[in-house]
């Protein structure tokens, strides 16, 4: 009796990671990957990306990473984390140093690593096989 | 580093817990399907420990999940009789009347040295004695002598049988084993009477003191000769 509920809070906690990790770490990367985008399509029309609306939506986007860093490090590869966070703060960088080019390399990079997750960690036929 | 000492503890009371679910079996009584279990277990716990990039869970999500799997497995197996030969197999005739069955050692893929070494593990060292081994499904042969090889019982030679019991360890190591006590039906100062008649001031020097139901007390102090009583 003891092991089988031992094994039945064992099988509750893996659902619970389970749901929370599609929940918490799909949303933030959704998120953080809609803002890039706009962001991006901002961006791109523009000469100078040294402005203050760039400047406040890349601020923007790495508070929020800032913020769901320490839930998604349960989940996620650290080194990923490191990555990513490197492109978000870069981005900032970019911004107020008005290079548009690596700005823009680096927006892109943090659309990648925000898209391709779910295709690496996602459930599908691909990732189990 | 504090973190690597932080992650090996939490790493080392998790694979306690998955043992402690996963049952006593010792390694030699394991089926070839928990052998290779363990043996993935200890790879996985590996993982976590030293790779600090990897985050704990990574290496604790399979390993409760193969728990998981193990323990609906043995359950399968313990409801099935079919799905438990299915999963570790049957017991094999390896030796009958007629001697080796080769073709045993054949599906087994064992050779006749497996064989001899298993049977003189069992304590025969020659095949004449032997009127059955049977290979087990944990790889263990049993042993079957013929009748005049087979060693004589007390029934066998007319010997005066009486009744064996448990003894209950009463005393270990200077504590009380309050469970025993109560199955012994005596209390604390009954035995700390005893203690003081063999001239022993304190329970805390008493090594083990057991107690069997026929009143034979094996009493040891710690650092010195044991001692028989008889109080029955």
């Amino acid at each position: 009796m003891k092991r089988t509920i031992g094994v039945g809070i064992i099988v509750a906690f893996l659902l619970t990671l389970c749901v929370l990790e599609q929940v918490l770490v799909k949303n933030t990367l959704q998120k953080i990957n809609q803002n890039a985008n706009s962001l991006y399509d901002t961006a791109i029309k523009l000469e100078n990306v040294n402005t203050n609306e760039i400047l406040k939506e890349s601020e923007k986007i790495l508070a929020y990473w800032e913020k769901n860093e320490d839930l998604l490090c349960f989940f996620v590869n650290h080194k990923d984390m490191h990555e990513m966070g490197n492109e978000i703060i870069k981005t900032i960088s970019y911004c107020k140093n008005n290079i548009k080019e690596e700005f823009l390399t680096s927006l892109e990079l943090v659309i990648y690593f925000t898209s391709t997750f779910d295709h690496i960690m996602g459930v599908s036929l691909q990732n189990i096989f | 580093m504090i973190t690597t000492i932080v992650r090996c503890f939490i790493v080392y009371v998790l694979i306690l817990f998955v043992f402690r679910l996963m049952g006593k079996r010792q390694i030699a009584q394991m089926q070839p399907f928990e052998f290779v279990l363990t043996l993935i277990i200890a790879d996985l716990a590996t993982i976590p420990m030293a790779e600090m990039s990897v985050p704990l869970l990574n290496g604790a999500v399979p390993l409760l999940t193969l728990v998981v799997f193990h323990f609906i497995l043995t359950s399968l197996t313990r409801f099935s009789n079919k799905f438990s030969r299915f999963i570790s197999g049957k017991p094999v005739i390896v030796i009958d009347q007629n001697g080796i069955v080769y073709d045993s050692l054949k599906k087994l893929n064992i050779t006749l040295d497996d064989l001899f070494e298993s049977v003189r593990g069992a304590g025969y060292f020659s095949f004449s004695e032997v009127q059955y081994a049977i290979m087990e499904t944990n790889g263990k042969v049993s042993v079957m002598p013929k009748q005049e090889n087979s060693p004589a019982t007390k029934e066998d030679i007319n010997a005066k049988i009486e009744n064996d019991s448990l003894p209950l360890t009463i005393i270990c190591e200077g504590n009380f084993m309050q469970e025993n006590l109560k199955l012994s039906e005596k209390d604390e100062k009954y035995f700390v009477n005893i203690l003081k008649k063999e001239k022993i001031s304190s329970i805390k020097k008493v090594l083990i003191l057991t107690l069997t139901q026929n009143g034979e007390i094996y009493l040891q102090e710690k650092q010195k000769p044991c001692k028989v009583l008889n109080v029955g």
